[in-house]
């Protein structure tokens, strides 16, 4: 009875800091089932990744009908991100705990002095018509400028590259990817950053689904808790986009940042300390 | 060039029909009790679902989240490519295909 109502609870949770930091529910998901709740890291990851597609899946719809989302490149990059995801599921479930918890620990820590490194999220593209010759070339109607933004991907091959490594992370550690997507589309191939979002969200679903079938298929997903935290994660997500959107204040960053890092030094330390 | 939101249908019921099946679970988890499922075969599941088995009701939540990703691509692709450039990504929707189906086989 507890489960039932504390994995929605800590769903919501994750959700909320999703929409509320910009972030997937995966690298605060995973640490949370391992430690709290005794599963193992592959099972963590599994549900996961469920929850994953919950949330990419529903922002992804929304993404779309308002033509964020660079559908061309997003396919593209979604195969490459599935064969990365099926090599790092099957490295995954062959590895033993300790070093996959070591290892989520060292992506905690670097995630958290990525986010703080983070800059503030600046479109820098102009209002423009002009037509660019490239098969990822995509217009968006941008609401703060008024009129239609165009803009044509750089460095495709390299962006590819980059989905196939975050979609190796993915299958491994359980996490979106996101936190390695979307830099990669807007600083790499210098796409607006609501386009790089929005791409990324429907990248993440595909990966997580090709990650969490092979779960799927080697009994690792845990259903009922997947299932508990989807409903938690949606409400969350829903809840943060219609009340509170992207948060700016940079105290609330710092603080998931040092909860980060203090998560990744116990769990390194936890396993170390064996 | 965007899509309507209504464009997106198919995925839309499947996203609200499993959280739906969720909700049913649940309720049948807390007044029919835990019982173990009958395993992850899809007979097994419908057999398990008409049942009220709670555990079978989970996996097929669980299975259809799983492919709404693919139905998603389903929708954008048919809806967008018919339109513009469907043969130049016909190939890479079947290199798509053939990626799924190798999940199930490997």
């Amino acid at each position: 009875m507890n489960e039932l109502i504390l994995l929605p609870i800590i769903g919501a949770l994750a959700g909320l800091m999703g929409v509320m930091l910009g972030i997937g529910g995966g690298i605060i998901i995973v640490p949370v089932l391992t430690l709290g709740f005794g599963m193992t890291v592959q099972q963590a990851a599994a549900t996961s990744l469920i929850t994953i597609i919950a949330n990419s899946t529903i922002g992804t719809m929304s993404n779309i009908a308002s033509g964020f989302t660079n559908i061309r490149l997003g396919l593209l990059i979604s195969f490459a991100g599935i064969l990365g995801s099926w090599a790092g599921t099957s490295v995954g479930i062959q590895t033993g705990q300790s070093t996959l918890k070591l290892l989520f620990g060292v992506l905690c820590i670097f995630v958290g002095f990525l986010m703080l490194r983070k800059n503030d999220e600046k479109d820098p593209l102009a209002c423009t018509q002009k037509h660019i010759e490239s098969p990822y070339y995509a217009t968006y109607f941008d609401a703060s400028t008024g009129c239609d933004a165009a803009y044509a991907p750089e460095r495709v091959a390299l962006v590819v590259a980059i989905a196939l490594s975050a979609g190796f992370v993915s299958g491994l550690l359980g996490i979106g990817g996101g936190i390695f997507m979307v830099p990669a589309m807007a600083v790499v191939a210098r796409m607006p950053m609501k386009a790089a979002v929005a791409t990324s969200t429907f990248f993440l679903g595909i990966v997580a689904a090709a990650g969490a079938l092979v779960y799927y298929r080697s009994g690792f997903v845990r259903t009922d808790v997947a299932a508990l935290m989807v409903l938690g994660v949606f409400a969350g997500s829903r809840f943060a986009s219609w009340k509170l959107g992207r948060v700016k204040d940079r105290k609330i960053q710092i603080f998931f940042v040092i909860f980060q890092i203090c998560m990744g030094i116990y769990m390194i330390l936890r396993e170390v300390m064996k | 060039m965007s899509l309507a939101r209504e464009n997106l249908k198919m995925t839309a019921r499947i996203v609200y029909a499993s959280l739906i099946i969720i909700i049913v679970a649940v309720i049948e988890a807390i007044v029919l009790g835990h019982r173990p499922d009958f395993g992850s075969c899809p007979t097994n599941i419908l057999l398990g679902v008409i049942q009220f088995n709670s555990a079978s009701t989970f996996q097929l939540a669980i299975l259809l989240l799983i492919v709404t990703p693919y139905v998603l691509v389903w929708d954008v692709t048919v809806e967008y490519f018919t339109r513009a450039q469907w043969r130049h990504f016909s190939m890479a929707l079947a290199v798509l295909v053939l990626l799924i189906a190798g999940a199930f086989l490997f």
